[in-house]
């Protein structure tokens, strides 16, 4: 019996991965732009400050080519660092390949799908936020027409785009949403470039998928309004930024940390939504008269509660057909993988 | 030879010692952050395997734009060669290396990179030695339709529907893998790039084509006069320099990522042309100046982790070095000398 038990408890101690049991793991980040990119690397350093103030030793690597951070994040594991946060989608290989090599250490990629015994990814429902934001656009549009610089044609960004023409056109039927993709994550030039095309083109708002606030500073320029992304963008242009959809992601690092301190943490896939403050608007600027403000509030309210949700029948594809039944829930499987545009959405997904 | 080693060495201490007090400005004491840096590059398994794996593209895509300037020309386009030899190497892996095994896969990528890298440059090369097109332009210009090109595979053909629609292709079977030097993470790719280094000196120095380059590299009219078809020289040269400089895109693909993806080439191939520049567009010099570039590469990512020194100081160490290396090129090409008196 007590032979048994033995065995029971050395099975079970052998089985329990022992993560970094260090009373307090010291956390590293690799960021995909410049910390100062005010935008979504800002939001993660944000994130990473948050922990700082906890008295959380922590470290960055910022600007790091998504194809050469496989040695970096080496270099960051081999330094001794416990937490690692990857944070562009494609570092998600180059994580998998170096959490296999340090299987004491625990790595976090955010906006990606694998998991390890050592590895889970961690994104935040900000396609909510940009269902608001969308709001606000199509409240606020004269020409019914309004811009959006896209990154990269890849699932999350069609998503974002969709959930924005539907939150414009649930308040404004008539407006519609043209999308001009970039094909960078960050390239203030091209990004300044692509708003003013869209502008010329009759565009009176514009908001980005990109990281940089060069959207909103060329909207101030013009007299126009942009609606910033990531982070709060208001700094760079008070009278244009109506709002922004952001990520507060101390939040998530503070939850996470937690756990692995308290050596809780399991690998997973976490997808945060509105209601756990990971994804929130920013301050409404001032133009944005108090009754949108109102009806905006009340929505995020509604999502909060789970009372309403973005993505639900019926929804209709670009072309006027059915993409989502009535009634329909689409699964997180299937927003992950979305590659249509709705209804109202003018251009096509490069291919 | 020795006044070139000694004023590179020279300019190197000289950015040295600008950039302690580069650092000394941001807080950082460059008597603590060199030795340490350095001896974590240099005295560390992973910090040398580092510098090997980043100066493997380099050297090749540095050597690939060497090659063309032994005929004074600019091969500009050593990008555009990379990520052609990339799909190449893309192609072949996709196609076959699930029913082929290495040995007969590894010579394939190698040979077939290598020939669709030479048909690339091929257009440029035909451009400018029968309609005298200026190879900078047409160069560059390919670079563009070469990402294009691969952008418009990654979107399309060549997704991998697996990875929920992301601009990268499924991963290559085993057998396109180049293997690693013994247990380290160091691919073959580098001694490839030795090789192929030593191989074009020897070309250069002791064949007959070799010396009808030099002659023509000197004086291209003066080589018309003897009688060499310069015309099939230029055109043979550079198309070498783009094979060459393909077969970066061959061991990055084939080496690393294993699989193609969106944006693989940290401009490889326009700090190539550094590298051949800082080398005096020597074959052999540029081992010695891409291996000095990958020190600043990733001396510049240790100074990021150890120190949180921003990138921006990076970059301007990064520039300083440069500035002192070429800019020390002056003492090279002019010496004092004290007059005598006749």
């Amino acid at each position: 019996m007590i032979k048994h038990l033995l065995t029971i408890l050395v099975t079970l101690m052998l089985w329990v991965p022992n993560f970094a049991s260090a009373a307090d793991p010291k956390v590293a980040f690799i960021y995909v732009g410049p910390v100062g990119d005010g935008g979504w690397t800002y939001a993660h350093d944000l994130g990473r400050r948050h922990l700082e103030k906890m008295g959380v030793e922590t470290t960055y690597v910022e600007s790091v080519p998504e194809t050469d951070s496989e040695r970096v994040l080496r270099n960051l594991a081999r330094r001794g660092y416990d937490i690692i946060f990857t944070t562009s989608f494609g570092y998600m290989d180059p994580t998998l390949n170096v959490a296999k090599q340090f299987p004491d250490t625990i790595f976090m990629h955010a906006s990606g799908f694998r998991t390890h015994d050592n590895m889970g990814n961690y994104f935040a429902r900000m396609y909510q936020a940009r269902y608001l934001v969308g709001m606000v656009a199509g409240m606020m549009t004269k020409s019914d027409k309004i811009g959006i610089i896209g990154s990269h044609p890849i699932p999350e960004i069609i998503r974002h785009i969709n959930a924005f023409t539907l939150g414009v056109r649930s308040v404004n039927p008539k407006a519609t949403t043209q999308v001009i993709w970039v094909n960078s994550w960050f390239d203030p030039a091209k990004e300044g470039a692509a708003a003013n095309s869209l502008m010329d083109n009759g565009a009176d708002i514009v908001t980005i998928t990109t990281d940089s606030a060069a959207a909103t500073q060329t909207a101030a320029k013009r007299g126009l309004y942009s609606i910033g992304n990531d982070s709060d963008m208001t700094l760079y242009g008070p009278e244009a930024h109506l709002t922004a959809n952001i990520f507060n992601w101390g939040i998530y690092y503070e939850h996470i940390y937690n756990q692995v301190k308290n050596g809780t943490w399991k690998p997973s896939s976490d997808w945060w939504g509105i209601e756990t403050g990971a994804v929130d608007l920013a301050p409404f600027g001032k133009m944005v008269p108090k009754n949108v403000q109102d009806m905006v509030m009340a929505k995020k309210a509604e999502i909060v509660s789970g009372e309403f949700v973005v993505f639900k029948g019926p929804i209709k594809g670009q072309d006027g057909s059915t993409a989502i039944a009535a009634g329909a829930f689409p699964s997180d499987q299937d927003l992950l993988s979305m590659m249509y545009y709705v209804e109202g959405v003018v251009g096509d997904i490069p291919q | 030879m020795s006044v070139q080693v000694t004023v590179t060495v020279g300019s190197i201490v000289l950015a040295l010692i600008l950039g302690s007090v580069l650092l000394a400005m941001v807080g950082v004491n460059p008597m603590e952050a060199y030795p340490s840096v350095g001896a974590l590059m240099f005295f560390d398994q992973w910090g040398w395997q580092d510098l090997f794996l980043k100066m493997t593209p380099l050297l090749l895509t540095g050597l690939g734009v060497a090659i063309a300037a032994q005929l004074n020309l600019w091969n500009i386009g050593a990008e555009g060669q990379l990520y052609l030899g990339a799909i190449a190497t893309t192609w072949l892996a996709l196609e076959f290396s699930e029913s082929l095994d290495a040995h007969f896969m590894l010579p394939i990528l190698l040979i077939g990179t290598f020939v669709a890298g030479g048909m690339w440059a091929a257009i440029p090369a035909g451009l400018r030695s029968w309609f005298g097109v200026n190879e900078i332009i047409t160069t560059l210009l390919l670079n563009y339709v070469a990402i294009s090109l691969a952008d418009y595979l990654l979107y399309g053909a060549w997704r991998d529907p697996s990875t929920l629609n992301f601009p990268m292709t499924r991963s290559f079977g085993e057998s396109s893998y180049l293997p690693m030097i013994g247990s380290t993470t160091v691919h073959w790719g580098l001694p490839l790039g030795i090789l192929l280094a030593v191989l074009t000196w020897i070309l250069l120095r002791s064949t007959t084509i070799g010396f009808q380059i030099r002659v023509a590299g000197d004086n291209l009219s003066a080589a018309d006069y003897s009688g060499f078809n310069t015309k099939n020289l230029l055109f043979i040269v550079l198309v070498l320099s783009g094979a060459v400089a393909a077969l970066a895109g061959m061991t990055e693909v084939a080496g690393i990522h294993h699989r193609l993806q969106q944006n693989f080439s940290i401009n490889y191939g326009y700090t190539g042309i550094i590298v051949s520049r800082l080398a005096r567009n020597h074959p052999i010099g540029v081992i010695g100046t891409a291996f000095l570039l990958a020190v600043i590469f990733v001396g510049g990512e240790l100074l990021q982790v150890e120190y949180q020194l921003p990138i921006a100081v990076v970059y301007l160490f990064e520039g300083l070095l440069l500035f002192t290396v070429i800019g020390s090129e002056l003492f090279l090409s002019y010496r004092l000398r004290r007059r005598v008196a006749l």
